[in-house]
């Protein structure tokens, strides 16, 4: 504080700098008191023997690699399937035909609103039970894929329609009035741009996405298809430690923190425009 | 523009080449494949060991696929998709080996084998628990496995004991709940808890609680077929000596030639 008042030359703007100054610090000391007190409280002995048991994980490597596998496997096919059907979810979200509107909305408003597990569940036990001798093609991959990829597709279908709607209008009469048709102008002009828009929140999909792969193991899960949670979770039965459940948890944000970076960028780029 | 639109199309035959590849990709359904769903840990029945599964059931299994000239693929599901059925009927599976006790409804719902193991329910809680019996229970909060025969016993006795049933979904998930505290007991069978608490030596098995339960095979409802060979599969090994081996192997005392002695 000292030297902040020592720089400070005698005039009226510095007193709201001044006390935007001396908030901070005490947001600062605040911080480290908590942490202080934390680390006085916490008993580093004990949380270094559940979490940081090093020959554990270690252990763990390499069969962990194809958990790790499964779980980006399954996040992109999933996300294949949302886009294959939440793109023209979306068309028809916004569509002149009245009855497309009405399937579209009540196709977002069912699958948005059931947890992805209950339909991961629908897919892997109710269909098959309801039509005897149905064969998901790729086994448990294409049991995943429509079973993430429908929740995953609502989700999509909604953030491509705002991207749809957020292209100006004048694009659209412009397309028409050089005589393009309402289908031409939606596929080459209105749907590229909103696909763009769309980039950063379809990539909060695909976090998502990556972090609900973990429901995968209600399926059923063989050694060559289950995924990291599951992974993990065997391990800590087996090693009665939670260190996997750490290794684990660090590999998903190996996977989800670029993501995030990767949303972040282009979000920003966006904003250059 | 033309370079999105270039992007957009680059897009859609990624999408269109996963899509291929996935429905390339082999399914479950092969001949060549005894698929067993099963749910580990379930010791001495079922367990995984260094990525490889074994057990008294797994050995069962693979005398079954010998039988049948497949191999045996596991599949790891929860316990209640087995019990109820479900993971069976809608084809995840050939065959369930889970420990899992014949009932009259697991027999309505699928088609159940005849009993190849004897087994009752244990009362197990934490090391220097005061819980020395079912009527020490009031208040506390019970862990069972979700669809097992130990959740409908727990079931039923609630009210009279005065204790919360709490289910999780698989008996390693019960074992951490013990020993985190979250859970003061669990009721579940007892070979598996004679077994668990070997290593786990923070638990204690306080009471045996006779149920008289057989576990058996379950195959698909409608899969006679494959019943009769499990069936027939049994009665060999029963009359052969195999049975008695892998009994004495697996459950560490001989077999009588009487399941319920």
């Amino acid at each position: 504080m000292d030297t902040a008042s020592e720089a400070a030359p005698a005039r009226g703007r510095m007193t709201a700098r001044r006390r935007r100054r001396l908030v901070r610090g005490v947001q600062y000391a605040v911080i480290a008191v908590v942490v202080a007190l934390l680390a006085a409280v916490a008993d580093w002995d004990r949380i270094a023997q559940s979490f940081l048991q090093f020959d554990i994980a270690a252990d763990m490597f390499p069969a962990v690699w194809i958990p790790f596998w499964n779980t980006i496997v399954y996040t992109v096919l999933a996300f294949v399937f949302g886009m294959v059907v939440g793109v023209p979810i979306a068309l028809m979200r916004v569509s002149t035909f009245a009855p497309y509107r009405w399937f579209a909305t009540a196709y977002v408003e069912v699958f948005r609103g059931l947890p992805a597990l209950l339909v991961l569940f629908l897919v892997g036990f109710g269909v098959p039970q309801a039509f005897p001798g149905i064969q998901y093609p790729g086994g448990v991959y294409g049991q995943v894929a429509i079973g993430l990829g429908l929740t995953s597709s609502a989700y999509i279908a909604e953030s491509v329609r705002a991207g749809i709607q957020a292209v100006p209008k004048g694009q659209v009469e412009a397309s028409r009035s050089l005589g393009m048709s309402h289908t031409r102008t939606m596929v080459t002009v209105v749907l590229p741009q909103a696909l763009r828009i769309v980039v950063p929140p379809l990539t909060n999909e695909l976090v998502m996405l990556t972090k609900d792969s973990s429901l995968v193991f209600v399926l059923g899960v063989t050694a060559s298809t289950m995924e990291l949670s599951k992974f993990a979770r065997n391990e800590l039965t087996d090693t009665a430690n939670a260190t996997p459940l750490l290794v684990g948890g660090l590999l998903y944000l190996l996977l989800t923190i670029p993501l995030g970076l990767l949303a972040r960028r282009l979000e920003n780029r966006e904003d250059q425009r | 523009m033309n370079i999105y639109t270039r992007r957009a199309a680059a897009a859609l035959a990624l999408i269109g080449t996963g899509l291929a590849a996935a429905a390339c990709s082999s399914g479950a359904e092969d001949d060549s494949t005894l698929t067993v769903c099963t749910n580990v840990p379930f010791e001495p029945f079922e367990f995984s060991e260094d990525g490889e599964y074994a057990g008294f059931d797994i050995d069962l299994m693979n005398l079954l696929a010998e039988r049948l000239d497949q191999s045996v693929e596991v599949v790891e599901i929860s316990f209640d998709s087995i019990s109820s059925g479900e993971a069976l009927n809608a084809g995840t599976c050939d065959i369930a080996a889970a420990g899992l006790s014949i009932t009259e409804e697991r027999q309505a719902a699928m088609g159940m084998s005849q009993a190849y193991y004897r087994a009752d329910q244990a009362l197990v809680v934490p090391a220097g628990s005061d819980v020395a019996t079912l009527d020490d229970l009031d208040g506390l909060q019970v862990a069972v496995q979700s669809g097992s025969t130990g959740e409908a016993y727990a079931n039923d006795n609630a009210e009279q004991y005065g204790y919360e049933v709490v289910a999780f979904e698989s008996m390693g998930d019960i074992a951490s709940a013990l020993t985190a505290g979250s859970v003061q007991a669990s009721i579940a069978d007892l070979a598996t808890w004679n077994e668990m608490i070997e290593t786990a030596t923070d638990l204690a098995l306080v009471q045996t609680i006779e149920t008289a339960e057989h576990y058996g095979f379950a195959v698909q409802k409608d899969d006679t077929e494959l019943l009769d060979e499990v069936n027939a599969m049994l009665d060999e090994i029963f009359a052969d000596g195999t049975y008695a081996e892998l009994y004495e192997q697996w459950i560490g005392e001989p077999y009588t030639g009487n399941l319920d002695q």
